[in-house]
């Protein structure tokens, strides 16, 4: 072992005031007469403060949103046990269509792992198409992957909203209900893999 | 008169999951609040991608959400929801390591070949900003999981060692030794950068 090791070992204690009072004795003499030892101490408090200085991330606009979502989707699931679906070994049948569904989707999108909202024309065209043939309240497109949850709110409501609505370019694509009352607001463009 | 020097009080961590205990969902939604952020820098500096740390940090508050009843105050709340960031951030790395190996075994590559050797660093370049920041991140991803969880709760997120100890269960002197190894090891690799800084 370098002798320098030994003494650089204990730097970041030493810098922490976590050394015996011998310890740091011997370090800070050795300190003097060293300066590999000296650049060894001086980059470890540089990389304190490089580390705590580090840029914050925030979640994304539609977190708040996604999450609610899904703990609406899962009470709702939890007061309504599926019962009379037929199952294949421990998983009802209708679970794994949606899989299958989910499978083909991420296929045909093949979403981007680093970039959280790259595709939304193309991906809004899939929820508007689904949208004609969905009747529930809620839509969700695809199991454990799913892009999108479509919500119907009153229109004055849409207006009234805030960053969540304007953060979700897709709006425009959703179609109207026929009443101009209500319409469909994409709720949040995707939401972290919700386990049905 | 009575009141008027009291600056309103924010509700504890312990207060507000309590309240959620008793059916409170506006506490809930605090503790979202509170938290999101937080765990997202965790999560992102542990996994390195924006998106798998937004997972970990949405299935971190639906578990809070699930298992508010198994909270109990002998714990800080801050102790558990890290405790449980923590652990699904580790398996999400597990998942990964799984789908990787299983997709660049055939190649033949070594794990370790195929992280970052064409990050090369020229200290001509731009080290202000997203440059530094981005190699910093990658050699943080470098560390042994072990390492990388010690000294981002430390040096990242600035949490005591108390609480990391208790966060990872493992003794304090296993945190410090591990913090401090994680140190030496980052401030090998990122020398050129630390060098340049004042």
């Amino acid at each position: 072992m370098d002798p320098c090791e030994r003494y650089q070992q204990l730097i970041p204690a030493y810098l922490d005031g976590e050394v015996t009072a011998e310890q740091k004795g011997i370090l800070e003499s050795h300190l003097r007469k060293c300066p590999e030892c000296r650049g060894v101490e001086r980059r470890l408090k540089v990389l304190e403060a490089t580390l705590r200085s580090l840029p914050r991330l925030s979640t994304s606009p539609e977190f708040t949103v996604a999450l609610r979502t899904r703990i609406h989707l899962e009470e709702r699931r939890a007061r309504r046990p599926s019962a009379g679906f037929p199952m294949i070994g421990r998983v009802p049948a209708w679970g794994l269509l949606a899989t299958a569904a989910a499978i083909l989707l991420l296929v045909l999108l093949r979403p981007d792992e680093r970039s959280p909202i790259p595709y939304h024309g193309l991906r809004a065209a899939n929820v508007e198409k689904s949208l004609r043939t969905e009747s529930r309240k809620l839509t969700t497109l695809a199991r454990r992957h799913v892009q999108y949850v479509v919500e119907r709110v009153p229109v004055r409501d849409l207006q009234s909203e805030g960053p969540v609505v304007r953060e979700a370019p897709a709006r425009e694509a959703l179609p109207d209900s026929s009443s101009g009352e209500e319409t469909l607001r994409l709720v949040a463009s995707r939401i972290y893999r919700v386990s049905f | 008169m009575i009141g008027k020097g009291l600056k309103k009080i924010e509700p504890s961590d312990e207060e507000l999951i309590e309240r959620f205990q008793k059916g409170d969902r506006e506490a809930f939604e605090q503790i979202v609040e509170r938290y999101k952020d937080q765990l997202l820098n965790f999560a992102y500096r542990f996994l390195g991608s924006r998106q798998e740390a937004e997972d970990v940090v949405q299935d971190t508050f639906l578990r809070v959400y699930r298992n508010r009843k198994a909270y109990r105050r002998v714990a800080r709340f801050s102790t558990w929801i890290y405790t449980i960031a923590g652990n699904l951030a580790k398996t999400e790395l597990r998942k990964r390591k799984r789908r990787k190996l299983f997709s660049i075994s055939d190649l033949g590559f070594e794990e370790k070949d195929y992280e970052i050797s064409d990050l090369t660093y020229n200290p001509e370049d731009d080290v202000e900003g997203t440059l530094k920041e981005e190699i910093i991140q990658k050699e943080i991803e470098r560390l042994p999981p072990k390492f990388r969880e010690v000294i981002i709760l430390r040096d990242v997120q600035g949490l005591s060692y108390e609480e990391i100890a208790l966060i990872l269960r493992i003794p304090i002197g296993t945190v410090k030794s591990r913090v401090n190894r994680a140190r030496l090891r980052l401030q090998r690799r990122l020398k050129e950068i630390l060098d340049l800084q004042k």
